[in-house]
């Protein structure tokens, strides 16, 4: 180090002074933390389902009912409950062709003596519906923010279910599972997803969620 | 519910004692990891990191250090060897080198108002092993045993690498000031 480097070096003292000034400043994130997303994963890796209390990834102080408003809507039927957008399309035959062609694991779940499988066969009816639409959104390279809102609330519901006291059957909390770790992807998508989309399409292929839904589905409903 | 309800209701599982532990300490976990790493995919995945060790180390905590230290000491741990594991991070390694080629400091009579950016920048440029005592004690205002626990080395290792890293900012300073 030259001596004219030295005689420009600023002192020790001016140096803090220096660091003080921009600590506050100093690589901020660009904005608030992604909150919610960040604890759907770290809820569904720290916190088992079997024995674990019920919350949802909500900031709101009702959230502290949502689980007895879960066992109460179980209760009146939550069949009824639809994802609500009209993007959601029902599952095609050429859909259901392709799933039927791929290998199935076969989910170990009787309906007849479930008194759970009612309840949620609709709401299966539903994740079958988004995830074919969300396919067909993927295999045709459109952007899946808009299937954010309906993966989010469909992501609540599967929650709810999980922590319901009928979902004991391990095939169906499996699935359950699965679902719910492929919806809080869809979640946490970005805006421009596209690498994110093959991401789960991935994921898809790779859990079987599809022909699982709709092997249960035509278990729990043959018309379907 | 307070912190120690907190912690024993995360020990025995309960989600909502979870939720709550985390919206407590999760901003201020990805702040620092965000200052660390620079990088928000990475912030947000050693932050979902943090929590998840912290969840599952939970029993460990003993009351030794506030609650807040302890958790900020696992965010440095996953930084620190996350980072390990990202190649990305070595592309964004770059020694002081790269400010050798500064202009002459004799032309510039007043203090420059780009020069916290260059502090800033200097910053960036520090080794990890170097950033990080400067980041937790200069920045974050953390005491040197505090930055001995969070980040496993000896308070001396810690005193010296603070004092290399401002050294070598005075340096980066120097140069910039040549211009």
């Amino acid at each position: 180090m030259n001596e004219e480097t030295e005689v420009n070096q600023p002192d020790e003292e001016r140096l803090i002074e220096m660091l003080e000034d921009v600590a506050d400043d100093y690589r901020l994130p660009p904005g608030d933390p992604p909150l919610d997303a960040m604890w759907a994963t770290i809820e569904a890796r720290a916190f088992p389902r079997a024995g674990g209390a019920k919350v949802l990834p909500l900031r709101t102080p009702w959230r502290r009912w949502l689980p007895l408003a879960a066992t109460l809507a179980i209760g009146v039927g939550l069949g009824r409950w639809t994802v609500g957008s009209p993007s959601v399309t029902p599952p095609s035959v050429e859909s259901g062709q392709e799933a039927a062609a791929t290998a199935v694991r076969p989910v170990s779940y009787s309906t007849g003596d479930h008194p759970f499988a009612g309840v949620a066969t609709d709401y299966l009816e539903q994740s079958t519906a988004f995830i074919l639409t969300l396919t067909t959104e993927i295999r045709a390279g459109r952007p899946l923010r808009q299937s954010v809102p309906q993966a989010r609330d469909l992501l609540a519901t599967t929650r709810l279910l999980l922590d319901a006291p009928g979902a004991r059957d391990q095939g169906l909390n499996n699935l359950l599972e699965d679902l719910e770790l492929l919806l809080a992807q869809i979640v946490q998508l970005p805006s421009e997803a596209a690498p994110e989309a093959n991401l789960i399409r991935e994921a898809l292929a790779q859990r079987e969620v599809l022909p699982r839904l709709q092997l249960l589905l035509a278990d729990a409903h043959p018309s379907y | 519910m307070d912190e120690r309800e907190l912690i024993t209701g995360v020990l025995a599982g309960d989600r909502l004692a979870g939720r709550e532990l985390y919206d407590a300490h999760a901003p201020t976990v990805y702040r620092l990891v965000f200052r660390m790493v620079g990088d928000p995919e990475l912030a947000q995945e050693f932050t979902q990191d943090t929590f998840i060790k912290v969840f599952g180390r939970l029993d460990t905590f003993r009351g030794d250090s506030a609650l807040r230290t302890w958790i900020h000491s696992v965010a440095v741990s996953c930084v620190l060897n996350g980072m390990r594991r990202v190649r990305r991070w070595r592309q964004r390694e770059h020694g002081l080198e790269a400010v050798a080629d500064l202009p002459d400091p004799r032309r510039v009579q007043e203090p420059d108002p780009d020069l916290r950016d260059r502090l800033k920048q200097a910053i960036d440029e520090l080794p990890l092993k170097l950033r990080t005592p400067l980041l937790l004690h200069d920045l974050e205002g953390y005491s040197h045993p505090e930055i001995a626990e969070m980040t496993g080395v000896p308070e001396g290792t810690c005193k010296t690498r603070l004092a290399g890293a401002r050294a070598k900012l005075r340096v980066a300073l120097a140069a910039y000031a040549r211009e």
